[in-house]
């Protein structure tokens, strides 16, 4: 049964972190620990055998009709049919949350389909919804490659704030030496950093407040070209220190800094920090940039800190003005385009996930059964190709 | 003729179906008249828009008065909705003799006794009991069909308890008594009366899977060793084919339904890969032309998991594939091309589509599957009749009262 391995939770969480598809479970899993109990993690995907080495809250096994409990194969259409036939699963996982970060992998099958799907349902739902996003490695090839781009340019359909996390940039950073398995690590590690970082930003209400308004302004102005960098450090390490660990962090560089067009500080960090400590940090950080750039910063103070503090950094390749973001913004340029994608399919698979698709058994108990609506047609479910 | 005449309601999600018998005197069963009428305002066995379905009643109720010259004044209702399932259920006494010492034979009140707590299952507050089946005693962890006489200390009795959900069969009641100002009797299982049409008592020994094929429920029922053992409905049926149908396809529901019923099969036809099927126009839509395989496909997809949605019910109750009697299909869907096929691929037992016993008059011979549960259900009241006995000879003002004070 599609809901066997859930563990049931008697409330609904306000906070939670969804690892999407493999490369997604892996980072949350890595994170379940670090994280305060009231967020929940989770994991949704197709692997059940995957699934069950993670160690996170609640795990959703999705589209048993349609993969079988094994994976996607790198098959994104069917990812998404995946999310298509447990649509209720998802979004029974997702109800109640109001905040909600997702974290995939794209590239894959099961994380490139079901994470625009996923993130449609939180709109729909009314959460408030983040992606962190790893791309592939160089050389998984080119068309992997666009695989990715494509689930990317799906995903900012959905009008959720996205950060890209290149995992190229990460290796090129670290010596020609590393692991296959320590590639993958080494890559995760930073990964978790900036979502951690974010997390915290978002979480903790702030002094000179930048709450997640203003990070997916930030980052839906930038078209989703930028960087995001999530540091952590002592305060007896010195500012200077800290500001200087963003700056030549391995997903950004100084040379990028001094073209980039944006830039959103967020620090996070204990009661007893001296002013003169985040100025230096915001100087540190600004010396870098362009005179011109559009510096947006804020400050979180949290107990729970202890004598550590925290910054995350999201540097803007570009920026459109709002004025002209009518034209440029990335969700409505995005938009036609994965209408005209999908247009050969028809109409249904759309209204799939925001509203039942029958309107002749609406007045009637939904039939369920294993998760599954059993008013929707079998052969849609099940994935069968009808003769044309 | 000394009976009152046998009155059958079944308000189904396609149909609304009165059937009026009596009784001949060779005991066989005749149909004398019948009111039926498009049901509106169903949807999978439930009242959606209750205006409309009492409207729907109104009119099968009409015609049925109105060709007989009868008066309707009390029915059985069969079925379908409600999510009825079944539970096991057993009903234990200590048999004591005069002096109260353990151990005594069993008397026919004994047998009363334990079956009557066997039919009191404890369900929840939204649950109703349909039905408390009779399948067996245990004297002393022995089993006894009937023992009735017989030494022991402990008597057990078995029932197989059928529940539906109150509220859905309160609002049939309620739109029969209140609203029609019709008694409505009993209510039977649309399963249990089909049964009570179709299976001999040889097949009921046998083992066997019926299953009715309705267009808003499937409904089944398993009797092996001539006891029931599992009964169950879902919410899947014949409207469920038509509506894939009219999506997968892109055509209107009335014309996929015209197409189900005229080209339709269960099992893909892999020599008509490349007919067409041409779908006239109707009310506004366009006429136009599908692929035959395609049509094929879509309801070979969902009769297949409908059946396997049966399947994985009984095997939840570890009833494998070992029916001697197989699997007898009722119900509109009965008819559809290959449907007995295509259970005999599921269910890995032999399947046929059952046939109508012990009646006579039926309307439709062909198609007389349809009827099985409302023909099933007069034999059930004829069977009430017969147990009422003699009540059948005092007048009918007295009848009827003596019927409501019997509950």
């Amino acid at each position: 049964m599609g809901d066997a391995i859930n563990n049931s939770v008697s409330e609904h969480p306000k906070m939670m972190i969804i690892g999407l598809g493999g490369a997604g479970g892996n980072i949350v899993s890595r994170l379940a620990t670090r994280f305060p109990d009231e967020i929940q993690t989770a994991v949704i995907d197709t692997d059940e055998q995957k699934l069950q080495e993670l160690a996170v809250d609640r795990k959703v096994l999705i589209g048993q009709s349609v993969t079988g409990s094994n994976s996607s194969g790198g098959n994104e259409e069917l990812g998404r049919r995946a999310a298509q036939a447990d649509a209720a699963l998802i979004r029974e996982l997702i109800s109640g949350a109001k905040l909600l970060i997702f974290v995939t992998g794209l590239g894959g099958g099961t994380g490139g389909g079901i994470a625009p799907m996923v993130a449609r349902m939180a709109h729909a739902a009314q959460a408030v919804s983040m992606a962190f996003a790893t791309l592939p490695f160089g050389f998984e090839g080119p068309e992997k490659l666009q695989l990715a781009e494509r689930s990317l340019k799906q995903l900012y359909a959905t009008e959720t704030a996205v950060v890209q996390l290149p995992n190229q940039q990460l290796l090129d950073a670290a010596d020609g030496e590393v692991l296959i398995n320590e590639a993958f690590e080494l890559c995760n590690e930073p990964v978790a950093q900036s979502i951690l970082s974010m997390w915290r930003l978002m979480a903790t209400p702030g002094l000179i407040n930048l709450d997640y308004g203003a990070v997916r302004d930030m980052l839906q102005r930038c078209g989703g070209h930028c960087h995001c960098v999530g540091v952590e450090g002592f305060l007896s390490e010195g500012c200077d220190v800290l500001a200087s660990r963003v700056v030549d962090h391995p997903l950004l560089s100084r040379e990028m800094l001094k073209h980039s067009h944006g830039m959103m500080l967020g620090i996070t960090a204990c009661p007893n920090v001296r002013f003169a400590d985040i100025e230096t940090i915001v100087n540190t950080i600004r010396a870098c940039l362009p005179a011109d750039v559009l510096l947006r910063w804020g400050v979180a103070l949290s107990e729970e800190m202890g004598d550590k503090i925290s910054v995350v950094a999201v540097c803007a390749e570009t920026m459109s003005d709002i004025d002209s973001e009518e034209q440029d913004s990335p969700q409505l340029a995005a938009k036609p385009k994965m209408q005209s994608a999908k247009k050969g399919k028809g109409q249904i698979e759309l209204g799939f996930v925001a509203n039942r698709s029958s309107g002749y058994f609406q007045n009637a108990a939904p039939t369920l059964h294993a998760g599954q609506d059993l008013d929707e047609p079998t052969y849609l479910r099940r994935n069968i190709r009808l003769p044309r | 003729m000394a009976n009152d005449p046998l009155i059958a309601l079944e308000i189904g999600t396609a149909k609304v179906r009165v059937l009026v018998g009596d009784v001949q005197q060779d005991g066989t069963l005749r149909i004398a008249n019948t009111g039926e009428c498009e049901a509106r305002g169903i949807r999978k066995g439930e009242v959606i828009d209750y205006q409309a379905a009492l409207g729907s009643l109104r009119e099968a109720i009409d015609k049925a008065e109105q060709e007989g010259d009868i008066d309707i004044g009390f029915l059985s209702l069969v079925l379908s909705g409600g999510e009825t399932e079944s539970l096991l259920n057993q009903g234990h006494i200590s048999i004591t003799n005069t002096s109260n010492e353990p151990g005594d034979s069993i008397s026919e009140e004994d047998m009363k006794r334990a079956m009557k707590i066997a039919s009191k299952p404890a369900l929840s507050r939204e649950r109703e009991v349909v039905h408390a089946l009779k399948r067996n005693y245990v004297v002393d962890n022995v089993p006894d069909r009937n023992p009735e006489g017989r030494f022991g200390y402990n008597l057990t009795a078995e029932s197989l308890i059928l529940h539906s959900r109150r509220g859905s069969l309160e609002t049939l009641r309620r739109m029969i008594e209140d609203d029609m100002e019709i008694d409505c009797d009993a209510m039977y299982f649309s399963a249990v009366s089909a049964a009570q049409a179709v299976l001999t008592d040889e097949l009921m020994k046998a083992g066997v899977l019926l299953i009715d094929l309705g267009a808003g429920t499937s409904d089944f029922i398993v009797y092996q060793d001539g006891a029931p053992t599992v009964a169950g409905s879902i919410a899947v049926g014949g409207d469920h084919v038509t509506h894939d149908i009219s999506v997968g396809l892109n055509i209107a529901r009335g014309q996929a339904e015209q197409i189900k019923v005229k080209h339709g099969s269960a099992i893909i036809d892999t020599m008509a890969a490349t007919k067409t099927v041409s779908v006239p126009s109707t009310a506004g839509f366009r006429g136009t032309v599908v692929k035959k395989a395609a049509l094929h496909t879509i309801i070979h997809a969902r009769m297949e998991e409908t059946f396997q949605l049966v399947k994985a019910r009984l095997d939840e109750k570890g009833i494998g594939s070992r029916l001697g009697g197989g699997v007898v299909l009722v119900g509109g869907g009965a008819c559809l091309q290959g449907a007995a096929d295509l259970a005999h691929r599921v269910f890995c037992m032999p399947a046929h589509i059952g046939k109508v016993n012990n009646t006579i008059c039926l309307p439709g011979s062909s198609e007389s599957v349809q009827y099985a549960a409302t023909v099933g259900c007069l034999h059930l009241a004829k069977k009430r009749q017969d147990e009422r006995g003699s009540i059948g000879l005092v007048p009918a003002w007295l009848q009827n009262f003596l019927r409501k004070s019997n509950g």
